[in-house]
């Protein structure tokens, strides 16, 4: 019986330590993506429906951008295949597997939180069916922590670094990296309350948090420092462009 | 230009969707057996179903959408890989559990598969396994234009239709863009190191950033130039419902029902 048991032993200790290498090494394609048909039912349909008061806002705002101006909507639409292509992007990451970004967080502090809920909902769409990242059950779920929680904190973060009067790369940087951690967060427990095990949600988020916090913390920094080096990039290259969706001109009109 | 490269690089199951043996067939066919199948598979929670619905899902893919077995095992990989990993996770439970079948210890840290934990893990992979085959079923054989059509059918708004197409559109030309972008980098040994790598993927994507609204612009110039006054219209043929495809769906569909309902009533 004892032999019995340190065999098995053996092997879970094997099995365990295996789980958060493979994890680092998939999570280059899955990031956060809570994974088709990895949720049940009920919780696919209450976080669809938690997305959609969002969804419809950021309806309502894009309409009203659009209104304004009507080039906005090509912007807009190159921001969604930007955050889509920049998962396609090449990233260096800890464990010398690639990780990429999600731009989410970009965009937000770029568009403001509405119409990156709509983006982020788009984007996740065409990852799902094109990349097989993510997935149709699962869509209101990861549109819930990727498009509205993660952005929301970004925008917010932004917001008052600049009302703090913090440089603007860092703030930036700051607003991004955060928004990256709070979306993993979601996501764990999003999975904890879908897979409570025996021993409660919040084991279980601790569970979860563990496994994705090997790629997510580093992941986190890294986007920051990106992000912060696309928006000085962009101050240099595009600053007509930047003006024409507000994000130059509201702190011109403040300072 | 769209579909320059034919091996189709990061979008793969694209380039699959638009050689697919099953093109002629209805789109709104094809994705309403897809999230039907979809919505059984999870909604079962069975690990008996799941596998059935994998591997017919598969054989459907394979036999009638004509995509290469070697293809096919090659984009179901890494789903599996990271469908295995996440199993792994539920099947471990923290904490001593009274009658667990195997044991772990990790200083004073113990975790436990218990005989719950592991149907649950086992269920929970088949399920989502099945739900993966009926999504790669949706993606392989029906191109994007002619799935936003759909959308477009069922009311959605037209602003989010408009934004759908132009970010496929602008998908292919990114992912080029990006691509050339990496490669020059790459030979200019730009990925040689954590520090010069993190500073190359930067400033590639502002680059990225800063061109495209840069081609964002001269897109809107040439909209105006051509008559530009708020809708977009774009050409899209939309395969016929045709009763010869439809009957086996419905079958099919009525073949996982009744398996569904065995499972439940515990027949076998």
């Amino acid at each position: 019986m004892k032999r019995n048991q340190t065999k098995a032993e053996r092997w879970l200790l094997r099995a365990s330590c295996a789980a958060p290498l493979l994890a680092m090494l998939c999570t280059d394609a899955s990031a956060m993506h809570i994974m088709e048909g990895f949720l049940p039912q009920t919780h696919a349909i209450v976080w669809g429906a938690v997305c959609a008061p969002f969804i419809v806002w950021g309806l309502v705002c894009i309409k009203k951008i659009v209104a304004e101006h009507r080039k906005a909507v090509l912007l807009l639409a190159m921001m969604g295949a930007y955050a889509f292509v920049l998962s396609a992007l090449k990233m260096p990451s800890v464990t010398g597997s690639s990780s990429h970004p999600t731009g989410t967080g970009l965009g937000a502090v770029l568009f403001g939180p509405g119409p990156m809920a709509v983006l982020g909902l788009i984007v996740l769409l065409f990852q799902a069916i094109l990349l097989a990242h993510g997935g149709l059950t699962t869509l209101g779920a990861n549109t819930f922590s990727m498009a509205v929680a993660g952005p929301f904190v970004s925008f917010g973060v932004y917001r008052l670094l600049q009302k703090l009067k913090v440089n603007r790369a860092v703030s930036v940087g700051a607003a991004c990296a955060l928004g990256d951690l709070f979306t993993y967060c979601v996501t764990s427990v999003q999975l904890a309350l879908a897979h409570p095990g025996e021993s409660g949600v919040m084991a279980s988020m601790a569970k979860f948090m563990g496994i994705f916090a090997l790629t997510q913390i580093p992941l986190a920094i890294v986007e920051g420092i990106l992000s912060a080096v696309v928006v000085i990039m962009l101050e240099s290259f595009a600053k007509p462009e930047l003006r024409e969706i507000g994000f130059l001109q509201k702190e011109a009109a403040k300072a | 230009m769209a579909h320059a490269h034919h091996s189709g690089g990061v979008l793969t199951m694209d380039v699959l969707a638009a050689r697919s043996g099953l093109r002629d067939v209805s789109p709104a066919l094809k994705a309403s057996l897809s999230v039907l199948s979809l919505i059984l598979c999870v909604g079962a929670a069975d690990a008996v179903v799941g596998a059935a619905v994998a591997v017919s899902m598969l054989c459907t893919i394979w036999r009638l959408g004509k995509v290469s077995q070697h293809r096919l095992l090659h984009l179901l990989r890494l789903p599996l890989v990271f469908l295995a990993v996440s199993c792994v996770v539920i099947l471990l439970e923290p904490g001593e559990h009274p009658g667990s079948l195997a044991r772990l210890t990790l200083g004073d840290f113990v975790l436990c598969v218990t005989q719950t934990s592991l149907a649950r893990a086992l269920t929970l992979f088949f399920q989502a396994l099945g739900a993966v085959c009926c999504l790669f079923f949706l993606s392989m054989t029906t191109p994007m234009p002619q799935l936003i059509e759909l959308l477009r059918k069922c009311r959605l708004p037209e602003i989010m239709i408009e934004l759908m197409y132009l970010i496929y559109r602008y998908l292919f030309v990114l992912l080029q863009v990006q691509r050339q972008m990496t490669e020059s980098a790459a030979a200019r040994l730009g990925y040689n190191g954590l520090r010069r790598s993190v500073s190359t993927a930067g400033r590639i994507s502002g680059a990225l950033l800063a061109s495209s609204f840069r081609r964002s612009s001269a897109c809107y110039d040439a909209m105006l130039a051509r008559g530009y006054d708020g809708k977009l219209a774009f050409l899209t043929s939309t395969p016929k419902l045709r009763a010869r495809h439809a009957l086996p769906a419905a079958g099919y569909l009525l073949l996982v029902g009744v398996l569904i309902v065995f499972r439940k009533r515990g027949v076998f």
